[in-house]
């Protein structure tokens, strides 16, 4: 099972890496992010503050946007261009399970989606090194990010494979995942706008917040909530996914 | 013979359908449990540097035992870069964050945006009586409320009088603030303060001209009531702190004498002297305890045209942060209208008994003099005359202590406190409203008087503040670097990849 799950893998890892698009999208990706380091630190360097620029970085409108539109780009050809193609039938005739082409498939987005952020960290090391290690914050405000990032990567893009799942048009498949993603991103916008909402409201919206979230991750707080969250949720729309990859197989 | 070839059994759709249906239901209701759980079970590691949120066991246990809803209201103004304290806007959300999940669900945090919402700002500056220009924390717990200003809850470091307005922000003590008013409004009753009446001063509870200063005052849950010393031997005990609000006319000797004996007793006392009433009694019982007010009004000229210039009577003044409880005020200007003396200590006198008097108030530019000629009987323009008028330094406002305990840990009332202003006029609306650091510096003296300033054992937290020491060369290293470089390897992986694959 394990090796059949390590072929589909590596087969999926060969697309993305072997496809000078990836390059494409790595170099513009990383572009972005080293303008909102670089506007994180121009801010900073106004005048005193309290910030590091670990949560500078985490909390700018840059960040936000190459965060949520990342995932629909990454995850909008992995089955819409199966189907679009014709090779699901031979992926589904080969000796595999359905549930081992959705968890590669998951699994290869999500070291793609680990290539685009982890050169982000050489930002910091390049800042330290400049002799500003202390504004940097505590070892936890720099990996928490990471690891929130990771959590919430995973789960958009298991939205982006469940979206991919339903169409084999890849636009289709990435304005859907993108609907999805901003749809629950949205939702942390509204504790913004009932200001005078009960504590139980306020504290559902929080729970599903990712602002909320990365602003306390980004802080040095780890918090248990969306470590449970994100993983569950992802779990949960894999699932989903595994069912409508596996209509096609019963509906004929 | 012929075999018949049974037939493949074939599962009905609507079956898959369901059987699929049923697996995704009891999935999603296993997630929903997991969550339902994390979210009332939940653990916060707070791992910053210095442990800045994490809450001290005495808050936490003050809001675990609270039985009912706590609502926090944030304020910050829109002018909030003007307004005292407004660099404290993101610490007090980050720690009133850590009051509502330590509260579980009965503190209930609103932050007050007016850009967003102006309608619900405006009710609840109606409500609370409070400025457009403050920026404070309100406390509202069981019908009760206390107003915190923003600036309270900070320690900022020296600067320099008369000089550039900056100062450093050094610790952030709003836990001990906030806990320190929570514990007040939960456990406390409300203090009483007395206002001395007879001597023409103004009737706290029912003048229309004082309605913020009552205001300010009920927010602390703070009640005052009027108090004659006519025939009384002493003060009653159930009043905290005495305030004699700018007497018109001179007290007598009996009530000169109440006063001294409360004063000895550990009295708290709160004088506003009356720049243009003749009090040669209570100048004399204030003189008794090296206090000594001069016999002046403080003027200015200002220019009123090119070559015009015109006298006014009043003061903008500055707080000092020789005064230990005013050390949050230190960047602040007050304004002190109407007519303002300036008073001086006598040294000696004050070493003899004992007393520590540190100044509090002193005007805000070294124009204003000391005018001895009753210019305003004569309707004469004043002038300075050297040698006779008071020249600056002057001083308007004095906390005097006698037989303090060093450690400010220790909650024992066991020194007698006393402010004194030279200026009544200060706690009327038009000056409150003018200027918002005048009702903050009332609270801070009320607050000091009756001993609820914090004296809570939690210690300020240190606000590490981040200064980029970056040269413009360092920039562009930066930007090289991060936007130039790193992006380019990521390019030149890709072209070699492309190269490799059409080999």
């Amino acid at each position: 099972m394990i090796r059949r799950v390590c072929a589909l893998l590596l087969r999926e890892l060969s697309v993305f890496y072997f496809s000078p698009i990836a390059y494409v999208v790595l170099f513009f990706f990383l572009i972005l992010n080293g303008l909102s380091f670089w506007f994180a630190i121009a801010l900073l360097r106004q005048g005193p503050s309290e910030l590091t620029v670990v949560q500078a970085f985490f909390n700018t409108l840059f960040f936000w946007t190459a965060y949520l539109f990342v995932c629909p780009v990454i995850t909008m050809r992995l089955f819409s261009e199966e189907f679009k193609l014709g090779t699901v039938e031979t992926l589904m005739t080969a000796p595999v399970r359905d549930w081992e082409v959705v968890a590669s498939k998951f699994c290869a987005a999500l070291l793609f989606y680990l290539t685009l952020w982890l050169p982000s960290l050489l930002y910091f090391l390049v800042f330290g090194w400049l002799g500003n290690r202390d504004a940097v914050g505590s070892g936890a405000q720099l990996w928490g990010p990471y690891l929130l990032l990771l959590l919430m990567g995973a789960f958009n893009i298991s939205l982006g494979c469940l979206a991919s799942s339903l169409t084999s048009n890849q636009i289709v498949a990435a304005m859907m995942a993108l609907v999805f993603i901003l749809g629950i991103f949205f939702l942390t916008m509204i504790d913004y706008v009932v200001s005078s909402a009960s504590p139980l409201f306020r504290d559902i919206t929080a729970y599903v917040a990712q602002i909320d979230h990365m602003d306390t991750f980004s802080r040095g707080i780890i918090d248990t909530r969306p470590l449970v969250f994100y993983p569950t949720c992802s779990a949960l729309v894999l699932l989903i996914t595994y069912h409508v990859f596996q209509y096609r197989r019963w509906k004929a | 013979m012929s075999e018949k070839r049974a037939k493949p059994y074939r599962i009905p759709r609507a079956r898959i359908a369901l059987n699929v249906a049923t697996q995704i239901i009891l999935a999603a209701i296993i997630v929903f449990l997991i969550n339902y759980l994390s979210f009332e079970r939940f653990a916060r590691w707070d791992l910053s540097r210095n442990r800045k949120y994490t809450l001290s066991p005495l808050t936490r246990n003050v809001l675990g035992s609270l039985k009912k809803e706590l609502k926090v209201y944030v304020f910050f103004s829109p002018n909030g870069n003007q307004s005292a304290g407004s660099e404290l806007f993101e610490d007090i959300e980050s720690l009133l964050k850590e009051y509502e999940y330590a509260g579980k669900r009965r503190v209930h945090v609103e932050t007050i945006d007016p850009y967003k919402d102006l309608t619900r700002a405006r009710e609840l500056q109606d409500k609370y009586k409070f400025g457009p220009n403050e920026n404070q924390v309100i406390l509202d717990y069981d019908g009760r409320q206390k107003s915190i200003p923003a600036a309270t809850m900070a320690d900022y470091g020296d600067s320099g009088l008369f000089e550039d307005q900056n100062q450093t922000f050094k610790n952030f003590r709003g836990e001990q603030v906030l806990t320190s008013a929570l514990i007040q409004l939960s456990q406390e009753q409300p203090a009483k303060i007395a206002v001395i009446t007879g001597h023409g001063e103004p009737v706290v509870n029912e003048d229309a001209d004082l309605s913020r200063f009552r205001s300010a005052l009920e927010h602390q849950n703070v009640v005052m009531q009027g108090l004659s010393l006519q025939g009384l031997a002493k003060i009653p005990n159930d009043f905290v702190a005495v305030v004699v609000a700018g007497p018109q006319y001179d007290l007598n000797e009996q009530e000169s004498n109440v006063l001294r004996h409360y004063w000895d007793d550990g009295g708290r006392l709160f004088i506003l002297l009356n720049g243009r009433a003749k009090t040669p009694l209570l100048d004399s019982f204030l003189n008794q305890l090296g206090i000594v007010p001069a016999i002046d009004l403080i003027v200015t000229t200002v220019k009123t045209g090119i070559e015009e210039e015109s006298v006014t009577l009043d003061v903008y003044s500055h707080f000092l942060n020789s005064t230990p409880f005013l050390k949050p005020m230190v960047d602040a200007i007050g304004f002190l209208p109407g007519g303002t003396r300036s008073i001086e200590v006598d040294e000696s006198k004050l070493k003899a008994l004992g007393i520590h008097a540190t100044k509090a108030l002193v005007p805000a530019i070294d124009t204003y003099w000391g005018e001895k000629d009753d210019f305003l009987a004569n309707n004469a323009d004043p002038a300075f005359h050297p040698g006779v008028d008071l020249k600056p330094p002057l001083v308007v406002g004095w906390a005097v202590e006698k037989g303090a305990v060093e450690d400010q840990t220790i909650q024992v009332r066991s020194s007698s406190r006393m402010v004194v202003l030279g200026n009544a006029d200060f706690i009327r609306d038009e000056s409150l409203t003018r200027s918002a650091p005048n009702t903050n510096f009332l609270l801070l003296c009320i607050n000091w008087l009756t001993d609820r300033q914090t004296l809570l054992a939690i210690p300020p937290k240190e606000s590490p503040i981040y200064l980029l020491d970056l040269r413009p060369a360092q920039m562009n290293e930066i930007i090289l670097i991060v936007v130039g470089g790193i992006p380019l390897l990521a390019a030149l992986l890709g072209v070699f990849v492309w190269v490799a694959r059409r080999r």
